[in-house]
């Protein structure tokens, strides 16, 4: 009977001891799939996720501008704005550039163009690439981009403009300023139309690029020369001496007077013409002047006269202004006609005579 | 198995399996819960590789997507605190121009220009884009438009559903308009949030009461823009809802900052400059219709021309009905739901 029950019970155990060990050699195979389709699951996503980060126009942009704000200039390297020039080298221009975005958020913006993005902080747009697609896929079937056309909109530079007599040598932040930067050169506007023995004075144009306003230095025939800025404009003169001032001032001022009582009637042309050189377009417009139109008046008085603002072209040709108050009395009523002229003279055998005036 | 016939050694397998149905369960059991458990790891696993993983974008669009919501936005918050999540919502928002409309820029035809150069009253258009579909009902006549409400507001009281003002007004068509207190997605509309003015009536809301604004003038001209009670009732607004954002004023977009929001279902209303009303909406959280972002409801209203434009409320609120049929697909499961407002079309 024992015998009998414990062969029953073998019996018995060798039946479910295979059922129970196969059961769990099933879940373990179970399981592995299921962690295996688990894990292929989540690293596809993690690649899709990392192709869609880098395979769309607007991350890739978005990506671009993160980049841009942390001072990473590498996508920019190809653009203009930030190739080197001798006045502007590349690191002065990536310098400029980190400063405008240094602590200020930027965003990106579709551009007007197909495939242009714009990136902008607060001010506006700072920098403009295309994002192009380049005709393959990833292996996900996202479609692959490349960044063309980098541009920085910022001005980073400043255009200036050097004007100065032939012949002048020019130091720019130290350095010589070359043929290769002329632009050309024209005539002194205020020696047009002077007579043919006489020579228009030449200056020259430099076009040039710098970060910041230049520091100039120039000097004509191992003189050193005036230099003014004004804006955009480098104008570069010689000195005129205080001898030739000496010359020059008592004519401006007599010269000054005399147009002025022309104008007014209270000098005839005869008394102005001395100061003048003749046949010149200004002489022939100021011999077909009419004046008996002008107000009668009881008098006239002239105050204030300064001469000043030298400005020698060559050395047979000089600039001045003359700047003055002039009142004319009719009855109790007082009129005030200030005046202010630049006198362009050229020097002739008979002295300094005035070539050209331009009214200020 | 040796020595026996395949038919006996199946037969004494289904008698063990008979005599003992105790292990069939722990079998299944066993199986379901590995099934589970990856299932979960899958999923919890996926949203922490969105959030946390290499794309910024998809990050971004998780959490607007869910923040907008009204039920979901704990998922959003088991990945981020509250700093993080104001940080990320602030980087991808649409910024508010301060702007309101100018009335100038839209001229209704007259009834005598309207009768010379007849157009169609009311224009349905199917929209889509890489992420969403949806329907554009264009209205001719904008004085047809206006804010269909249950009648009044308490915490007594329930909304209506668009399809019910309709039939009670005799309105041809009707989307969803403002939001409502809608805490964990099980609101009633019973409770219009912000600003309600209905036949130039201040049904909700007070003098005080400040934001974003749609409504329509005397003039029928849709007026957007941040404005109090007060302000909104001295400029003439006859029917008028809360929502936001701004879309487009004065022909402008509104600028915004990376992914504008999240994908969702929305409803947009806008007007063009000839006063046509434009009532958008977009299928959301559907197979066929993920959603639209705020830039994306931008770039579709200005394709149609919008000069003004107003964000309405989103999500499972977005209904579009016509002649009494529900054109667009609602992301609710329960269909159509109870609300404060709605834009209703005699």
């Amino acid at each position: 009977m024992q015998s009998q029950v414990s062969e029953s019970n073998e019996q018995k155990n060798t039946t479910q001891h295979p059922q129970k060990g196969a059961f769990k050699r099933f879940l373990l195979g179970y399981a592995l799939v299921n962690i295996c389709i688990t894990a292929i699951i989540l690293a596809l996503l993690w690649q899709g996720l990392e192709q869609y980060e880098t395979c769309t126009p607007e991350r890739i942009a978005v990506a671009l501008a993160n980049r841009l704000e942390e001072g990473n200039l590498s996508d920019f390297e190809t653009a203009p704005q930030l190739q080197s020039t001798p006045f502007a080298t590349q690191q002065d221009r990536e310098t400029k550039v980190r400063e405008a975005v240094q602590e200020k958020s930027l965003y990106t913006l579709k551009g007007k163009e197909e495939h242009e993005y714009q990136i902008c902080n607060d001010e506006g747009a700072i920098a403009k690439i295309s994002i192009v697609p380049t005709g393959q896929k990833t292996w996900m079937g996202f479609q692959k981009y490349q960044i063309e056309q980098p541009e920085i909109l910022l001005a980073l530079t400043q255009q200036y403009k050097i004007q100065c007599p032939i012949g002048t040598e020019i130091l720019v932040n130290g350095e010589t300023l070359g043929q290769e930067y002329q632009s050309g050169s024209e005539p002194i506007a205020g020696y047009q139309g002077i007579p043919e023995q006489y020579t228009v004075p030449q200056q020259i144009t430099y076009q040039l690029e710098t970060m910041t306003e230049p520091t100039v230095e120039a000097s004509l025939e191992g003189e050193a020369c005036d230099i003014s800025i004004t804006e955009d404009t480098i104008q570069i003169l010689p000195k005129v001496s205080q001898e030739v001032q000496q010359e020059i001032v008592p004519l401006a001022e007599q010269a000054a007077q005399f147009y002025a009582r022309f104008i007014t009637r209270d000098a005839s042309f005869g008394q102005l013409q001395p100061y003048l050189l003749a046949n010149t377009e200004y002489y022939k417009s100021l011999t077909s002047f009419y004046n008996p139109w002008y107000v009668e008046h009881d008098s006239y008085q002239f105050s204030n006269l300064v001469c000043s603002e030298f400005k020698r072209y060559s050395s047979q040709q000089i600039s001045c202004e003359v700047r003055f108050d002039y009142k004319l009395y009719r009855g109790r009523r007082v009129h005030d006609l200030p005046g202010a002229y630049t006198f362009y003279y050229q020097k002739t055998e008979q002295g300094w005579k005035i070539a050209n005036m331009i009214v200020l | 198995m040796n020595g026996e016939s395949k038919e006996n050694y199946i037969k004494k397998k289904v008698k063990a399996t008979i005599r003992n149905p105790k292990s069939i369960l722990v079998k299944f059991f066993c199986c379901l819960g590995i099934t589970l458990s990856c299932v979960l790891v899958l999923v919890f696993g996926g949203a922490a590789i969105i959030n946390y993983g290499p794309s910024q974008g998809a990050r971004d669009l998780f959490v607007t997507s869910m923040m907008e919501t009204s039920a979901a936005k704990f998922l959003a918050s088991w990945y981020f605190s509250k700093e993080e999540l104001d940080e990320i919502l602030k980087a991808n928002s649409v910024q508010d121009s301060g702007q309101v409309t100018d009335e100038t820029l839209v001229q209704i035809p007259s009834q005598t220009e309207t009768q010379n150069t007849p157009v169609e009253p009311i224009v349905i258009e199917d929209v889509s884009g890489p992420t969403f579909k949806g329907k554009m009902m264009i209205i001719s006549d904008p004085s047809r438009v206006y804010v269909g409400t249950p009648g009044r507001y308490g915490d007594d009281v329930e909304g209506m559903k668009v399809e019910e003002m309709m039939e009670r007004d005799g309105a041809i068509a009707g989307v969803n308009a403002g939001g409502f207190a809608d805490v964990n997605g099980v609101g009633n509309g019973g409770q219009p949030v912000g600003l309600v003015i209905s036949n130039g009536k201040l049904l909700a809301g007070g003098p005080d009461t400040s934001g974003v604004i749609a409504g329509f003038n005397q003039d029928n001209k849709l007026i957007v823009g941040s404005m109090t009670g007060q302000q909104a009732l001295n400029m003439g607004l006859r029917d008028a809802v809360s929502f936001g954002p701004v879309l487009m004023v004065n022909g402008e977009r509104a600028k915004v900052e990376g992914t504008g929001g999240g994908l969702n279902p929305r409803t947009v209303i806008g007007q063009r400059a000839d006063g046509s009303v434009l009532l958008l909406v977009i299928d959301g959280r559907q197979p066929h219709s993920l959603g639209a972002t705020y830039k994306d409801l931008i770039d579709v209203m200005e394709q149609y021309e919008a000069v003004n434009a107003c964000n309405m409320d989103g999500g499972s609120s977005s209904v579009m009905f016509y002649q009494g049929e529900l054109l667009n697909v609602c992301a609710s499961l329960y269909g159509s739901r109870k609300m404060a407002t709605s834009w209703l079309v005699k």
